[in-house]
């Protein structure tokens, strides 16, 4: 394939030739015609010349006095003529062939010409004075009878008729009858004499007119001459037309040529140009598939990276589903994706609309949107209403009666790096259900935090390795009897000499993917304190515990596995937990409930205090939040609060628990409200059993 | 008055004015060149033995009065000298037309071994031996002298070499009359025939023509006639028509320098070639007629040029 500008080149070149060409054949057609034009008018004044000659013979043939001075000039002038020609483009170039051949043969002819006018010269000159002799000779003759000069005149006048008319005379006996002479009288000797010379002169005009006129007529009419002339002229006209026509065609097949270089070129620089097209557009496709996320056809994260890196001014929204492993756990990968393109359907829907607003799917559950030149505010607005329309939208996906809940938290960056820092800002909400949105601030700068957390992480598998999840136990104090009725197990981690507090660990286990683990470790090891100790143990278990598929069959294999002792075996509720999935809950609560499993509600009265849900879910025991009770002695409020719980769960037949006993003063005032049990530091910390 | 002017201009086209034509005077001319011509017509150098120049021959008003003109060593030529005056209005040159030109007609006498029997080599040698021809040359054609120069210069004089104001020129133009003598010799030129051949600005040098075309003449055998070119039977005796232009100072006439006087030669001529016979007051006549061709002699020829 050639360069573009070679091929650029060779079609200027060749339209330029085209240029030249034209040019050059314009002139070389005009310099065709104007010699065409030129030799014709040069023949035409040849063929003038010519007749000048005749004209001046015929006049030196008709006058008895003539200047033959003015013939030999004309002639001289034809023949100079003659010469010219000859360096003419007729002799010097090949083109006029014919032309040429056909004014050779004039030029032949014209010396025969030369020849027989000076031959017409000498006997015109003969002819002329045997003329001037015969018309005189009546002077000279001295006749007697008038017969005889009528004899003489007729003769005379018979002569000057043959020479008017310049008809070959047929000479008859009478003509030139002789005979006369004979009477006339020859004693005289002038008379003699003269008899003598007319004889001589009328023998010479016998023998040389006819030949005289014959040679005349030839060099006047000359008919051959004639069509030569014509065929000269017409030999030249069609050899002119020729050279034209011979150029025409050169001409017509170089600019033939020409137009097809040109032609071929431009051919070739469409085609390259389409070639170009087309690796432009692969280019495209390739840069589009390496920046396209396939699933939603979202820009993806290279893209974003891409995006962001010249960018100025600009905002991000990091869009992140809450706990969407458990989707995709629960439902399956296929729904997963169903969310994911759903998700991404909306976002792109209501992000269209808006100027200056790009978006990307930044990570398996993560959108970032990019917004250029917009104040915070419209960025928080814009948050709020997407965070609203995926949650309000409904999910139903073919073949799947369960709708399914999609929860998303944004984080807002305006500095970079912009992606980093929206993740810290959702991190810092992540524990507060209050907040959906968080701000990108220096203060939220957790990079030590991250380290820390890895350790941590490393921590939670060693000692997962190592049986090091520990339990300890906090027992239950029964008002009644003041007997130890059952203990609450506590996980803690081990580490060396110390019991690590799960507040340390356990978010970070659900991260790592270590939390069912440990969920499992807490189960397995609480019942087998049951059975080892022959205690009542209570269980803490989350709704994400419940819901999470693997957890709640290990529940279930470990519950049928001690059937014996699974009446002694409470599993304890968060009531802060917000219940999405109630349906799934109480199927879990009932099924337990066939074991003879208890069920508690942990830290009743701090969040939701839904009565109609203790009461749907079947609750055997209601633990009363922490935070009611450890000021309740000084607390009247307090104090209100819970003796509503404690007359709702009497009513209900649900035992009551007061958490957080920590004096005397406290468990004087529960006792007097009617709680049923006691837990706390006043009767024991957590410990081993 | 017009009318009579007009008609007699008319009558004058129609009959003899153009027939015989007056020699009209060269006035313009390349002085320079025409006295290099003369000094190269007049110097014996550009012959063989140094002893013969164009003028040896071409002396007696332009000819020469020898009946056969002496050539180098004495050799005697074989034609009657023509004059070198008018020769230059001749249609063709020698007595048998054999050179169109007065170029062409230089190479004649120059290398023949009778006249000046020289080569155009030894010519431009013997110029450019010379310091004078040397300078000349350069000033005239500003280059070094060569035959064709020479040839070219000697044409140049030649072609000052005009008679003009004759009395029968002048009578052309209305500026002389004639006497009745003369008046009537012209008129017998005219009706005997003579004019036939002798026409034109030369009154002659304008055709060919026999001699003894009715009457014949003798012939030799040799003689430098058509014939020696042609060998064509109907060309012997066939010569260019003399010029009678100062044919009274031309004698003797003829190719054969046969007629001494020119009564001699208007009698022969009669006889031989008009085929008739002149009374003697025919032939005066004729002869005063003939005698008012006399022109001037180029004042080229007979003063310096400059």
């Amino acid at each position: 394939m050639l360069n573009k500008w070679i091929k650029i080149s060779i079609a200027i070149t060749a339209i330029i030739f085209m240029g030249i060409w034209v040019t050059f054949y314009k002139q070389k057609s005009e310099a065709i015609q104007y010699r065409g034009y030129e030799l014709y008018n040069m023949l035409e004044t040849l063929k003038g010349k010519h007749y000048e000659v005749i004209d001046k013979l015929l006049q030196s043939a008709l006058y008895q006095n003539y200047n033959n001075d003015i013939l030999n000039r004309q002639l001289e002038l034809l023949n100079q003529y003659e010469q010219k020609l000859e360096s003419t483009e007729i002799y010097m170039t090949d083109h006029y062939p014919k032309t040429k051949l056909i004014l050779k043969k004039i030029f032949i002819q014209q010396q025969e010409w030369n020849q027989g006018i000076e031959i017409f010269k000498r006997e015109s000159g003969k002819i002329k004075n045997s003329f001037a002799f015969v018309v005189s000779s009546l002077i000279h003759l001295e006749l007697k009878n008038g017969n005889k000069t009528q004899k003489i005149l007729n003769i005379i006048s018979r002569l000057i008729s043959i020479k008017a008319s310049m008809d070959i005379p047929i000479f008859d006996k009478d003509t030139f009858d002789t005979d006369f002479f004979k009477n006339i009288d020859a004693t005289n000797e002038k008379n003699k004499m003269y008899i003598m010379l007319y004889k001589t002169h009328i023998d010479l005009i016998k023998k040389s007119l006819p030949s005289y006129i014959n040679l005349v007529n030839t060099l006047v009419k000359k008919e051959s001459s004639k069509e030569y002339f014509y065929d000269l002229s017409q030999a030249m006209k069609q050899e002119n037309a020729q050279q034209l026509k011979k150029l025409n065609s050169e001409y017509y097949m170089l600019i033939l040529f020409s137009l097809l270089t040109i032609l071929i070129i431009i051919y070739y620089i469409i085609s390259s140009e389409k070639e170009k097209q087309h690796i432009i557009k692969l280019q495209r496709d390739y840069k589009k598939s390496v920046t396209t996320d396939l699933l939603t056809g979202l820009k993806n994260r290279s893209a974003y990276i891409e995006k962001i890196k010249n960018m100025q001014n600009c905002t991000i929204i990091f869009l992140d589903i809450v706990d969407f492993s458990s989707i995709n756990n629960l439902y399956g990968i296929n729904i997963g994706d169903f969310v994911l393109q759903t998700l991404g359907k909306i976002l792109e829907d209501h992000i269209e609309s808006i100027e200056n607003t790009e978006i990307f799917k930044v990570g398996a559950d993560q959108f970032v949107i990019v917004l250029e030149n917009y104040p915070l505010e419209e960025v928080t607005l814009l948050a709020i209403n997407l965070i609203e329309i995926i949650e309000e939208k409904d999910y139903k996906y073919k073949g799947l009666n369960q709708e399914i809940f999609v929860q998303v938290l944004a984080g807002i960056s305006t500095k970079e790096p912009y992606l980093l820092n929206a993740t810290l800002a959702i991190k810092s909400i992540a524990d507060d259900f209050s907040k959906k949105i968080a701000y990108y601030d220096d203060s939220l700068d957790q990079t030590q935090e991250i380290q820390e957390n890895l350790t941590m992480i490393q921590k939670i598998k060693t000692s997962l390795i190592n049986d090091d999840i520990a339990m300890l136990y906090q027992p239950l104090i029964d008002f009644k009897t003041k007997e130890i009725i059952k203990h609450e197990a506590l996980v803690r981690m081990k580490d060396k000499d110390e019991y690590i507090s799960p507040y340390f660990f356990l978010d970070l286990s659900k991260k790592a993917k270590l939390y069912t683990k440990i969920t499992h470790e807490v189960i397995k090891k609480s019942v087998q304190a049951v059975r080892d100790y022959n205690v009542d143990i209570s269980i803490n278990l989350s709704i994400e515990d419940i819901l999470h598929h693997e957890t709640c069959k290990f529940i279930m294999s470990t519950l049928q596995n001690n059937e014996d002792i699974a009446q002694k075996i409470t599993f304890e509720l968060l009531e802060t937990e917000e219940v999405h999935n109630f349906k799934a809950l109480k199927e879990f609560i009932q099924e337990v409930k066939t074991f003879g499993v208890s069920i508690a509600i942990d830290d009743f009265g701090s969040g939701y205090s839904n009565y109609n849900y203790l009461l749907e879910l079947d609750i055997d025991i209601l633990k009363i939040d922490g935070s009611l009770i450890k000021n309740i002695d000084k607390s009247y409020n307090n104090q209100l609060v819970v003796k509503s719980i404690i007359e709702f769960a009497k009513l209900a037949n649900i035992k009551t628990v007061a958490e957080f006993v920590a004096s005397q003063e406290i468990e004087a005032v529960v006792i007097e409200l009617g709680i049923d049990y006691g837990q706390g530091f006043y009767y024991s910390a957590p410990k081993l059993l | 008055m017009y009318k009579i002017l007009l008609l007699s201009f008319l009558l004058k086209s129609l009959f003899f004015a153009e027939v015989i034509t007056p020699i009209e005077e060269v006035k313009h001319y390349d002085k320079e060149k025409v006295s290099l011509g003369k000094k190269l017509f007049f110097d014996v150098t550009f012959s063989k033995d140094g002893t013969v120049s164009c003028a040896s021959c071409h002396s007696d008003f332009g000819s020469d009065s020898r009946p056969v003109s002496i050539g180098v060593g004495g050799k005697k030529g074989l034609i009657q000298s023509l004059s070198v005056f008018n020769a230059v209005n001749n249609y063709k040159q020698f007595w048998n037309a054999r050179a169109s030109s007065l170029e062409e007609q230089i190479d004649g006498p120059i290398h023949n071994d009778f006249e000046m029997g020289i080569s155009k080599e030894s010519i431009e040698e013997k110029l450019n031996s010379s310091k004078i021809y040397q300078q000349i040359f350069s000033q005239v054609y500003n280059e070094s002298p060569n035959y064709q120069l020479f040839k070219d210069a000697i044409v140049a004089f030649e072609k000052t070499l005009l008679t003009p104001n004759s009395r029968f020129d002048r009578y052309l133009k209305g500026e002389q009359v004639l006497t009745s003598l003369e008046i009537k010799g012209f008129e017998s030129f005219k009706q005997h025939g003579c004019i036939a051949c002798h026409n034109g600005v030369n009154v002659g040098g304008n055709s060919m023509q026999m001699m003894g075309s009715v009457i014949e003449y003798n012939y030799v055998p040799g003689q430098q006639d058509v014939y020696a070119i042609t060998k064509d039977e109907a060309d012997k005796n066939v010569f260019r028509v003399p010029s009678l232009r100062n044919v009274n100072k031309t004698a003797p006439y003829f190719h054969d320098a046969s007629a001494v006087t020119l009564k001699d030669a208007i009698v022969k001529m009669a006889h031989h070639n008009l085929g008739t016979y002149l009374e003697s007051n025919e032939v005066e006549a004729i002869e005063a007629f003939l005698k008012t061709l006399d022109g001037t002699v180029p004042t080229t020829w007979s003063q310096d040029v400059k």
